[in-house]
């Protein structure tokens, strides 16, 4: 009983001391600590007393302070893997989430595109250097993965990002897409988008489990879900399907092996910017920001892939890859970004900037490598378009 | 600012406790707070920390002397900083995160920070908020939506559910 006994006493301190600092302390926390405290009592968990007396402080700490706190090693753990710390703060409780997702949008105005949340696969990449992945591919099990590459090397796996399945639909073919890669199903908690292809597999649709855009409508051919109802947690509910994008590969009559020609169009993903630029018109007024939001969501990407060279020396197409792709391959290609703008503007912005590109390192071993205005998603989503014979093309 | 040249200008310091300790100036001013009262001129009598006490005031004060002993070398600052913080409860480090943001010492929050991110490396969310003291204020919903991300943030380490 002394251990109670020196155990309230501190928490007696403790209680001034959170007065005079004038935060407001949840008495709901206190009266829970107390009959924790009951309870660990009765069984005579003296070790577990202690220590429980010992928190109290970090339940009553200042946002601002969880705040500094989390900005500080969101800024030191700037990399995979020891970027996960980032997200164990976020999963604490709701108050430890905010100060998270705070400290990240912060940091994304300095650096847009850096991938901490599973929310993150769905924001546009970094605007300079691409993010570069790595995408393995399990033939036995129709099964790709999708992994952030820490290291130069195409041996490395990396950190998982995505898998993706793919499933023979009528005369269809679909790819779920997932964060788990132990359930790929569309019912699952971890669904976050599909890809569907037509029969001769040469024109494709990108479904999103989100909406791109407040305004957006799930598809018709969608069954209706619940919708994404809390902003604090990444929503990763499986819900409804929303088009996101098309590719499309040209028919190839003169050369029967000759390269591929894709053509993507995309609704671009929010940019952590576009998301600052919102917010701050919310704040300061209604009106400014109905404004600007058609524009945004009108504009659309539309992605072309860079025509090879044919190489007469070595008898063959040629791309430049920059030493990220080894092996030669019809599925390797580099898209172009073109931008679209009804609403005028940044349209013509860098027209033969590679924002996608995708080739062979392995057998089954490819990279990845995107920027914006493409998100991982969408990327990974447009890669997988290449694997899989094209009827018509080849 | 110090005003006699040679002689090491000490500072008295008070805790909300009412405990006193005596400091080296040029230890002291690592908090701004301090070093604007240095600088303003009032800091001759005793300082009265009021949001400080004096168990955390003799930690604050022995990282003080400690870390402004030894020459500007970043390597050796941090191991001091990481050998000061090893032995620090949980209550102690965030006595020390408030002492810090009172005493505008940015250095010693910074450490604190990285003290906690280390202790929370590869732990379960219950380990975390049973060790901190912290409620799950979660809904079902969001507890699950929250289940997701961690086993996706953590797929393939193995997260340490107990000591």
């Amino acid at each position: 009983m002394s251990l109670r006994r020196s155990y309230l006493s501190r928490r007696i301190i403790h209680r001034s001391f959170t007065l005079s600092n004038s935060h407001k302390s949840s008495k709901s926390t206190e009266i829970q600590s107390i009959c924790r405290e009951i309870e660990f009592d009765n069984n005579g968990g003296g070790f577990e007393l202690a220590e429980d007396s010992n928190s109290i402080s970090w339940a009553g700490m200042p946002p601002e302070l969880l705040g500094e706190i989390i900005q500080r090693v969101e800024a030191s753990e700037d990399k995979w893997p020891q970027r996960q710390n980032v997200v164990a703060f976020g999963c604490v409780c709701k108050r430890w989430r905010d100060a998270t997702r705070e400290a990240v949008e912060k940091s994304s105005l300095r650096q847009p595109g850096k991938i901490t949340f599973p929310s993150s696969l769905k924001k546009q990449g970094p605007r300079d250097s691409p993010i570069q992945c790595l995408i393995k591919r399990d033939k036995k099990n129709a099964t790709f993965y999708l992994y952030l590459s820490l290291t130069p090397s195409f041996m490395d796996k990396g950190k998982f990002l995505l898998a993706a399945r793919k499933y023979r639909n009528g005369a269809h073919t679909e790819y779920i897409i997932s964060l788990d890669a132990d359930d790929l199903s569309q019912g699952s908690k971890a669904y976050v988008g599909k890809l569907r292809s037509d029969f001769l597999g040469t024109n494709f649709t990108i479904y999103d489990s989100q909406p791109p855009h407040s305004g957006a409508k799930p598809s018709s051919r969608s069954k209706s879900g619940r919708r994404v109802g809390s902003k604090q947690i990444s929503p990763q509910i499986p819900s409804s399907n929303f088009e996101v994008g098309h590719v499309s590969y040209k028919f190839n009559l003169l050369k029967s092996r000759g390269p591929r020609r894709m053509l993507c169009s995309l609704t671009p993903p929010f940019s952590d910017e576009k998301f600052q630029t919102d917010k701050i018109n919310r704040d300061n007024s209604e009106n400014t920001k109905k404004l600007e939001c058609p524009s945004v969501q009108e504009c659309t990407t539309v992605l072309k892939n860079k025509a090879p060279r044919w190489h007469e020396h070595l008898e063959c197409w040629c791309l430049n890859f920059h030493g990220r792709v080894t092996v030669a391959s019809v599925k390797n290609f580099q898209l172009a970004a073109t931008m679209v703008d009804q609403g005028g503007g940044k349209g013509g912005d860098g027209d033969e900037t590679v924002v996608l590109q995708f080739g062979k390192v392995g057998v089954d071993t490819f990279t990845m490598d995107y920027r914006r205005p493409l998100s991982a998603f969408q990327a990974f989503a447009i890669c997988l378009t290449s694997f899989g014979t094209k009827l018509a093309c080849e | 600012m110090a005003a006699e040249t040679g002689t090491p200008t000490t500072l008295t310091l008070k805790s909300n406790d009412d405990e006193l300790f005596s400091v080296a100036e040029s230890a002291a001013i690592l908090s701004v707070t301090i070093r604007n009262m240095v600088e303003d001129g009032c800091a001759g009598g005793v300082i009265p920390l009021d949001n400080v006490d004096g168990k955390t005031l003799a930690s604050v004060i022995t990282y003080m002397n400690g870390i402004s002993a030894i020459p500007a070398d970043e390597e050796k600052k941090k191991s001091y900083r990481d050998k000061f913080l090893s032995d620090k409860d949980f209550e102690t480090l965030a006595d020390m995160v408030l002492a810090a943001n009172y005493l505008n010492m940015s250095c010693l929050m910074d450490a604190v920070s990285a003290k906690i991110a280390q202790v929370m490396e590869k732990k379960s969310v219950g380990w975390v908020r049973r060790k901190f003291g912290i409620e799950n204020d979660y809904t079902p919903e969001e507890e699950a939506a929250v289940k997701e991300e961690h086993k996706w943030t953590f797929e393939g380490v193995e997260t340490d559910d107990d000591n």
